[in-house]
């Protein structure tokens, strides 16, 4: 592990003296003739795709992406064509290192850590710090990680599968939690008034509070060894996110989402019927989340690896992983039947994305769009669903500030591992690389 | 960090901690190269466990604000769900606080001070009077009753002038005694000191890698109680070791003695069966409606109440042993057990039920266990193969290797006519596949007389059940059997069943999966099968590993 703790207390060290009030966020935005701000957005679906109905044609078009490409109520262009580049050929080297990871595990612990998976506890696990974490860790910001679990068919967590939870890993082994629930997201991004910095007195007193924890933690700290003491940086990089978070740039927030855990307990568990509500809540709240200045990192994770949704709501009703996806066992499909079932399910993940990316291309920010700033990156766990993993399809949608100009394009540029799109992604973010993961000389996508 | 991975016969996969190091396992568990830098190339690997921080599970936070401020409000059900290494609750090997823990650890800190001041600030003054005595009097009272509680120790004296300077701090932007009290609790509930247990040794200690520390009276105390009780030491543990009648290995034996009778014991130790058995995810448990209509939360809850008392049972009765455990067939049932069990109903609550023990012998037969190790859909073989192979037996299967079919879903159309064992033996025919699955299907095609609930099953999809076993490469109870009784009747008595009940005790009790290259079938050599389950417990106690720490590489 490379990652240095002397250094990373250091910084923690120096924010430590920053007043705890003192805005990431406002300060950026201080000076109005400075760049907009660079954004990255994951978006992960599970199951793979169906691969004879993704790939677009010379005017970009497929069964799959033409829903990610039409406004749904007036069936026209939504202009993300012209922001969008579609790259084929990507691989994730299957290397269960010892584990009993299986390609679910590569797509969801090893794509974006770009590592070989870790065992803990019997499970496999994402073996390095994740690309969304390694930007967030240099912009010093604290990543929203959003994740709509529930499964009528298996809830999650299931004996076993507790490393399916999350794609985002702070460090080896080690899972970002996903946030789960709407309505306790909303409740973090914009904390009811009288309980936060809307309140002077309570801000200060928080604001001390925090500082003697703080103090309490290099205290401990100091009689640590080297993995011990990670676990208290963690810990203090978390205090200090949490100190900035609370002041947002929008005023006054928007409506709270709905309460369904008060609906139906078991909404984030074990009920597919709200899933897709949930799902269209976590897109607004991302979404607000970066317009807000709250994060400039987010992911957002539809199902647990290997999930398992039912997608009654696209008329399907089965158990998607092991009765629709696992039948597609050729690119163009095993039947009819079956591939019309798994380009419905990849439909409804196009549209989603859609949604997400056309709601930050409303956004207006410097001379256009907050998607301009914006790079979404949309994945996929596996590349077809019987657990193949080549032509892993990734779309990338954003100029990234500028890093990514061309859209409208379909990149094939023959089989690539996904660490070289690590690469490409940390360089787009603005951090020099020249490699990803476990190979640190991969150098970036080819043919972008 | 990098932390040297080595496998021996004895290690599962779930004792590797592989986080860096390189190593490879083929399908028939040959290993690659280990690493042999760090801590372990100085000396042989032991199971003492290095010097660590072990953060408070919900469970056990949850248990020490109850106990410490009297807050029944199991604050900690809040916090983010964490998965743990060691395969308990207790592990946390890998846990990171992540920002929406430091925010529900706020969040209950604000609304636990709060709560303790308006009801019972005297609570946490040591029953302080301010009125009498006076602001600064009672700061110092709190600092050495309350916060010295809840850190486990007396605080040190660099800790105690931070919260003064909190404190005084507060008073002079305005707040009241009330509100510095306030701060005061809610600094001490999210520290370090309060969130993780420390597990040290004195402070100031220098040593060279590898070499070993013993830990503090106090850090041995909190152990022995997080242990036993998973929670904080009680008041007659922490006099003890205030007073020095907590410095020897028979005072540790008397206080785990005294524990083991406490309502906490039954809680911790129950908690611990259930993580050992997997039974703990009866919780949430959901079954394909179209397969099982009748399974409900309320089912579920019938099956957890089973267990629970069994567990109680198994971990209080004198004879409370392993082969009890596995080889009982009296047990309790309410009117939806006894439904499933095919007994008669008699309503009411929970009474004593004789099974039949030609189906029902043992913990393996009961609805619970046998609902929770399936499918949503269908009996499940493989996955309750793997997990007596795994769990019960120490010996999981290797990892699947890359690109195994997936295998054909219950409900897939060309499945139709097959019963379940049928559709796996389709697919796992192949030579390649047989090599592992030898072993995972002579333990799961003997559960096949039970359904996806637990419920008995003579015929599946009109062909009849066929429930022969072959146990496979254990060396001691190879062979075959028919049905889950035999199979029990088997484990009961084995060294590898009491071998791997000492390793789970260890990973309970020390937090974490023995290390690389060590076997925890060494502690407590008189243990048997025959022995009390929680003889097992005291014999750790009063292990060295029990109260040593070995230096970690410092960077």
């Amino acid at each position: 592990m490379s990652r240095s703790s002397f250094s990373r207390r250091q910084l923690l060290m120096a924010l430590a003296a920053v007043p705890a009030t003192t805005s990431f966020v406002r300060t950026l935005r201080a000076d109005p003739t400075a760049p907009a701000p660079k954004r990255l957005v994951l978006v992960m679906q599970n199951n793979g795709t169906q691969q004879a109905n993704f790939w677009p044609d010379a005017t970009m078009r497929s069964p799959i992406l033409n829903h990610l490409f039409t406004d749904p109520a007036t069936g026209k262009d939504n202009g993300l064509k012209a922001k969008t580049t579609v790259v084929k050929g990507v691989y994730v080297p299957n290397d269960s290192n010892g584990t009993n990871g299986n390609q679910h595990d590569m797509g969801f612990a090893r794509m974006f850590t770009g590592a070989k998976l870790a065992a803990l506890g019997g499970q496999p696990w994402g073996g390095a710090a994740s690309v969304d974490q390694l930007v967030a860790r240099t912009w010093n910001v604290d990543t929203l990680t959003l994740a709509i679990l529930a499964s009528q068919t298996e809830p999650h967590p299931k004996p076993g599968f507790d490393h399916r939870e999350s794609f985002s890993y702070l460090g080896p082994a080690t899972l970002k939690h996903p946030r789960k629930d709407p309505r306790a997201v909303f409740d973090y991004l914009f904390p009811p008034t009288g309980s936060t910095t809307n309140d002077p007195t309570t801000a200060r007193r928080r604001a001390s509070v925090l500082d003697a924890v703080a103090g309490n933690l290099f205290e401990v700290s100091a009689r640590l060894g080297a993995e011990e003491r990670n676990k208290l940086d963690y810990h203090l990089s978390a205090i200090r996110d949490v100190e900035r978070r609370v002041t947002n740039t929008c005023g006054v927030p928007p409506s709270r989402p709905q309460d369904y855990l008060a609906m139906d307990p078991t909404a984030e568990l074990s009920t597919d019927a709200f899933i897709t509500r949930m799902v269209d809540d976590m897109i607004e709240l991302l979404v607000l989340s970066l317009k807000c200045g709250i994060s400039r990192v987010a992911t957002l994770q539809l199902g647990y690896g290997g999930g398992k949704w039912r997608f009654g709501w696209q008329g399907i009703d089965l158990n998607c992983h092991d009765s629709v996806a696992h039948l597609d066992t050729s690119d163009g499909g095993s039947s009819a039947v079956n591939t019309n079932r798994v380009v419905l399910m990849n439909q409804y993940y196009a549209g989603r994305v859609a949604r997400l990316a056309t709601m930050l291309d409303a956004i207006p920010e410097g001379s256009g769009t907050m998607l301009d700033n914006t790079l979404l990156v949309w994945a996929n766990e596996l590349g077809r669903g019987d657990h193949n993993q080549e032509n892993v399809p990734i779309v990338l949608i954003g100029k990234a500030g500028g890093a990514l100009p061309k859209g409208g394009r379909l990149i094939d540029a023959g089989r690539q591992p996904f660490n070289r799109l690590g690469c490409t992604i940390l360089n787009a973010m603005g951090q020099p690389a020249a490699g990803f993961g476990d190979v640190p000389d991969c150098g970036v996508f080819h043919g972008l | 960090m990098r932390i040297a991975a080595s496998i021996t016969r004895h290690a599962p996969i779930g004792a590797l901690l592989v986080l860096s190091a390189a190593v490879s396992l083929d399908c028939y568990g040959t290993s690659g190269a280990a690493g042999t830098d760090g801590p372990s190339a100085a000396s042989p690997p032991t199971l003492t466990p290095t010097r660590r921080l072990r953060r408070l599970s919900s469970r056990e936070y949850d248990n020490v604000v109850r106990d410490l401020l009297g807050a029944t409000t199991h604050p900690a059900q809040a916090f983010v769900t964490d998965a743990f290494a060691n395969g308990y609750d207790n592990g946390s090997a890998a846990l990171a606080v992540q920002s929406d823990q430091v925010a529900s650890y706020q969040r209950a800190a604000e609304a636990l001070a709060a709560d303790v001041v308006a009801r019972d600030v005297g609570r946490v003054l040591g029953g302080c009077d301010v009125a009498q005595r006076g602001a600064d009097r009672c700061v110092e009272a709190l600092l050495d009753t309350f916060a010295a509680r809840a850190f486990r120790r007396p605080l040190f004296a660099t800790e105690k002038q931070r919260l003064r300077d909190a404190f005084y701090a507060e008073r002079a932007s305005g707040g009241d005694f009330a509100t510095g009290v306030r701060t005061l609790v809610e600094i001490v509930l999210q520290s370090p000191q309060f969130l993780y247990r420390e597990e040290l040794g004195p402070p100031g200690a220098r040593a060279s890698p590898g070499a070993s520390v013993r830990l503090t009276d106090w850090e041995i105390a909190s152990e022995l109680s997080f242990l036993l009780t998973g929670s904080s030491p009680d008041d007659a543990l922490w006099s003890a070791v205030a007073e020095g009648r907590f410095a020897s290995e028979s005072d540790r034996q008397r206080e785990a003695a005294r524990l083991l009778g406490t309502r906490g014991a039954k809680d911790a130790l129950r908690a611990f069966m259930h993580a050992w058995l997997g039974t703990d995810r009866l919780v949430g448990l959901s079954k394909d409606p179209a397969a099982y209509p009748t399974f409900d939360a309320t089912t579920a809850a019938s099956m957890l109440g089973e267990l629970d008392r069994t567990y109680d049972d198994a971990l209080a009765a004198p004879d409370g042993s392993l082969r009890r455990l596995f080889t009982s067939s009296t047990s309790q049932v309410d009117d939806t057990l006894a439904g499933l069990y095919g007994l008669p109903l008699a309503g009411g609550d929970f009474r004593p039920a004789a099974l039949d023990p030609a189906l029902r012998q043992g913990i393996m037969t009961r609805a619970g266990f046998l609902a929770v190790h399936a499918e949503t859909d269908s009996s499940g073989p493989i996955a309750r193969g793997v997990f007596v192979l795994g769990a019960i037996m120490c010996a999981p299967p290797p990892p699947p290797p890359p690109n195994v079919p997936p295998a054909v879903p219950a409900g897939d159309p060309t499945a139709q006519s097959l019963t379940t064992r049928q559709r796996f033996e389709r697919h796992v025919s192949s030579a390649f596949c047989a090599g592992c699955h030898t072993r995972i299907d002579g333990i799961g095609f003997g559960f096949e007389q039970f359904d996806a609930l637990g419920a008995f099953r003579s015929t599946e999809r009109g062909q009849p059940i066929d429930t022969s076993g072959d146990v496979a490469g254990t060396g001691e109870i190879d062979g075959v059997y028919v049905g889950v009784s035999q199979l029990s009747a088997k484990l009961a008595g084995s060294k590898l069943l009491t071998d791997c009940y000492r390793r789970q005790a260890y990973r309970f009790a020390m937090g974490q999966v023995e290390p690389p290259g060590t076997d925890p079938s060494t502690l407590a050599a008189g243990f048997s099968p025959d022995a009390r389950l929680v003889d097992l417990f005291l014999a750790i106690v009063a292990d060295p590993v029990f109260v040593t720490r070995t230096f970690e590489a410092r960077r």
